[in-house]
């Protein structure tokens, strides 16, 4: 009896003693594997595992901090991920400013599989587009062509029915005081596009509004240097012998530009403005009747288009040559059913 | 099967070497674990944060590359060597092995895509620094002006994509350093608490564990105390480890168990020699009493009892008064000892004897004997063994009196002294020596010492037959002053009243 009692507190001491082993080593465990999960949070150096995609096309456009663009973009980037390409705005990670024609140089040398290029009529445009599509390399231009180009698609407004568009906004707005109206245009467009504007303005107002008599007047305004555009409007303003009545934007800088001058100089009221695209800033703008509308396009369609073309072209090496988006003018009235697509 | 079980027995054995072994290997092991793990990690973290720069070194390992490819060329463009042509085609190698080692699949990451940038550009401007290399050797100068124009500038320009990408990774870099340092310090506090844990863990354990090891130690020292103190009576210590410990308790409990069995074993010796030693004393009285008998037996003349009565018959026919008288006296002399063969008589039985005897003397020695007796008849009643009295008379005249030139004389006195009766035997003859006295009363004379008249019955065989009888010692005591002064022997018995009364 007293034996079994000595193994019976052999047995206990024994399995106190394992249990003890087994805090141990749970603990120990438990620890480390705390660390672990710390040291992974704090320094995340393993590699990690990537998307993988089939193409890689790169997007090049005038600048990034341009709302249309961004917004272009965006819907080109996701209309890319979902077909399972990578889109790279490309030039935007690297440290040097590089204008679109050196980007698109660049593209071609770094081999991507597509481009998608705000073009311009230039020549040097014309013949680097040659280039990549010599190098089999299929480019897709958008909002701006390269007429002549071997490019495979041009998606963009058709440049005469903008100009109708703003032909009609100044008919609406005008009043028998309206003399001058001006008409500011960014240098990306080609001087085709500023024709077809222009045409498409006058016409529109020859046909629709003969009542009027209206000076319009084109106005160039170089983006190359920075701040040059803001910098340009304001001298409108400044000369307050020559101010125009009605001024006509047709990029959403520009429009920016021209709202917050017509504030800071008090011309809301006297000076009306015709904006290009909306942001949330040009929404506020109309809302508070800064702005008497704008002109939109629907951006991201604009870039979903883009990256379809390519992928059409590339998958079965037939695309429509040209794609026109549609344009619509905003408006106090309707203009909240566009606030809420910019917000999002 | 005996076997069998001594080789399980042999098995469950663990000596407390083994066991303190096992206790120390068991917890150094876990922490010699734990730090080695510890070590390894920390290890581990070190080389990351060695290797977190290393992509920076390769970008501008690229760099270099890419340089020494472009200054080679220019270097051929101008001289035309073909030392520096075969620099050109070494830079170029390189740097197309460089190349190579760069990501080339598409995936969604800004830098691995710059990286594919950089890779693709760059083999576009070793394809172009080829066509440049051939049109300057067809000597087309027209075309490989334009085209080192194009690769100068595609050269800038991939220059700057490895500028930027460096800087990025750089940045990045730099993060990840300050993460790893962070973790690196978090790392040491997790590996203090952790040894900290393990050691204090250890501790307890080592406890545990050797408290098996020295609670059968302590019962043991407590059982010993008990022994020690006396109490044999425990209970038996459990062995309950299989170990020295338990081995030395075994032992322990078999050696208490002994020692019981000892003391009993030599408390039954001491009694059944003690029943042995009376045995043996009984057989001695026995003997004794043998002897005595015996003894009595050896002074038994019937026949000359039976001659004697015959002539006392014949002296009184023929009325011869102190012939009758004489050999009726010697008739009663050995009367007696047939009578009186028995154990014990009365004193006033061997009285008469001594009566007897001195008359018979007196009749052959003519009357030379003067017997004189001062005798207390209050105490003649006790009982004696026979023929005490007798061989001491005749002591007395064959020793004390014969051939002395004066007249002897014997008394003999009775009488009561404190808690005994004196029998005092009394001569005047040559007296006796201090030396004879001593091997008188210690037996010890011998038949030779004895002259050849003596009847037999020595002094010995007296005092003998008194210490039997009385169960005393002290029985007689010889005295004698000097030469020819006498010599007195007196007897002593022991003196009980009821017994006299009684009788």
């Amino acid at each position: 009896m007293k034996v079994r009692t000595g193994e019976k507190e052999n047995t206990a001491t024994l399995v106190k003693a394992v249990l003890f082993l087994a805090a141990l080593v749970s603990l120990t465990i438990a620890s480390l594997l705390y660390f672990k999960m710390r040291a992974v949070v704090a320094g995340d150096m393993e590699k990690q595992e990537y998307t993988h995609y089939i193409r890689h096309y790169a997007f090049i456009a005038d600048n990034m901090e341009n709302n249309f663009w961004e917004e272009v973009y965006q819907g080109a980037k996701e209309r890319g991920e979902e077909t399972n390409v990578y889109l790279e705005w490309f030039g935007s990670s690297v440290a040097v400013k590089y204008s679109k024609k050196e980007r698109l140089q660049s593209a071609i040398a770094a081999k991507v599989d597509g481009i998608v290029l705000e073009a311009d009529g230039s020549m040097e445009m014309l013949e680097l587009i040659d280039e990549a599509v010599e190098n089999q390399i299929p480019v897709v231009t958008v909002m701006a062509d390269s007429y002549g180009s071997k490019r495979q698609s041009f998606i963009g407004i058709a440049s005469y029915n903008l100009g109708m568009e703003y032909g009609r906004q100044i008919i609406r707005i005008s009043t028998k005081e309206t003399k001058k109206v001006l008409i500011i245009m960014n240098d990306d467009l080609d001087d085709n596009s500023k024709n077809m504007i222009l045409s498409g303005i006058n016409e529109t107002i020859l046909n629709e509004g003969n009542h009027l008599t209206l000076d319009i007047e084109p106005m160039n305004v170089s983006n190359d240097s920075t701040f040059g555009l803001e910098e340009t409007i304001r001298d409108i303003f400044m000369d307050t012998d020559n101010q125009p009545d009605i001024i006509v934007c047709v990029d959403a800088q520009g429009t920016i530009s021209a709202c917050q001058a017509v504030v800071d100089y008090n011309l809301v009221g006297k000076v009306d403005i015709i904006g290009y695209h909306i942001t949330e800033a040009i929404g506020s703008a109309i809302q508070r009747n800064v702005l008497s509308s704008t002109i939109v396009v629907n951006s991201r369609q604009m870039g979903i288009n883009s990256v379809d073309s390519l992928n059409e072209y590339i998958e079965t090496g037939y695309v429509n040559d040209y794609i026109v988006m549609d344009v619509d003018a905003v408006t106090a009235g309707n203009v909240r059913e566009y606030m809420k697509d910019a917000a999002k | 099967m005996l076997q069998n079980r001594a080789g399980r027995k042999k098995e469950r054995y663990i000596s407390i070497q083994t066991k303190l072994i096992l206790v120390f290997f068991t917890t150094t092991s876990i922490v010699f674990a734990v730090n080695i793990y510890m070590y390894m990690s920390f290890n581990q973290m070190m080389e990351r944060i060695d290797t977190v720069y290393i992509s920076n070194a390769d970008f501008n390992n690229l760099q270099n590359g890419l340089n020494q490819v472009q200054v080679n060329m220019a270097e051929y463009l101008n001289s035309k060597s073909s030392d520096s042509m075969e620099q050109y085609f070494r830079s170029e190698e390189e740097f197309a092995a460089m190349i190579r080692k760069l990501n080339d699949a598409v995936v969604g990451n800004e830098n691995m895509i710059m990286e594919k940038n950089i890779r693709r550009m760059s083999e576009s401007y070793l394809e172009l620094t080829e066509r440049i290399i051939e049109a300057k050797r067809g000597r087309n100068v027209e075309k490989y002006k334009v085209l080192y124009e194009k690769a100068s500038q595609l050269y800038s320009c991939i220059n700057t994509y490895i500028y930027s990408l460096n800087n990025k990774q750089f940045q990045n870099n730099s993060e990840n350093y300050s993460a790893l340092l962070k973790s690196l310090r978090y790392m040491e506090v997790v590996n203090m608490a952790i040894l900290c844990m393990v050691n204090l863990l250890n501790v307890a354990l080592a406890v545990i564990l050797t408290r098996g090891i020295t609670r059968p130690l302590k019962h043991l020292a407590e059982a010993a105390n008990q022994v020690a103190e006396g109490n044999l009576d425990i209970e038996p210590t459990e062995a309950e480890s299989r170990d020295e410990v338990g081995v030395v308790t075994r032992a322990f409990n078999q050696m208490v168990l002994s020692i019981q069995e000892y003391i009993e074993r030599l408390k039954k010796s001491l009694e059944l020699e003690s029943a042995m030693k009376e045995k043996e004393l009984m057989m001695e009285t026995h003997l004794k009493d043998a002897q005595l008998k015996y003894l009595q037996a050896q002074i038994n003349p019937h026949f000359l009892f039976n001659t004697l009565n015959a002539g006392a018959q014949l002296a009184m026919m023929e009325e011869a008064e102190n012939t009758y008288r004489y050999i009726q006296n010697v008739a009663d002399f050995f009367r007696y000892n047939i009578k009186e063969s028995r154990e014990s008589v009365t004193l006033k039985q061997e009285i008469e004897l001594v009566d007897n005897y001195v008359y018979i003397l007196n009749v052959r020695f003519s009357g030379e004997i003067h017997f004189r007796k001062n005798v207390d008849e209050s105490l003649t009643h006790v009982q004696v063994p026979s023929m005490i009295l007798q061989p001491v008379v005749e002591n007395c005249v064959n020793y004390g009196i014969r051939n002395i030139d004066w007249e002897g004389c014997i008394e003999l006195s009775v009488y009561k002294e404190e808690d005994r009766i004196c029998i005092s035997i009394q001569d005047n003859g040559i007296g006796m020596s201090e030396e004879k006295i001593r091997k008188i009363m210690n037996s010890r004379l011998r038949e030779a010492d004895l002259e050849q008249n003596s009847n037999g019955i020595g002094l010995d065989n007296v005092i003998g037959r008194l210490r039997l009888f009385f169960g005393m010692e002290e029985v007689m005591e010889i005295t004698s002053p000097g030469k020819n002064m006498g010599t007195e022997v007196a007897i002593f018995i022991p003196y009980k009243e009821k017994e006299i009364c009684h009788v």
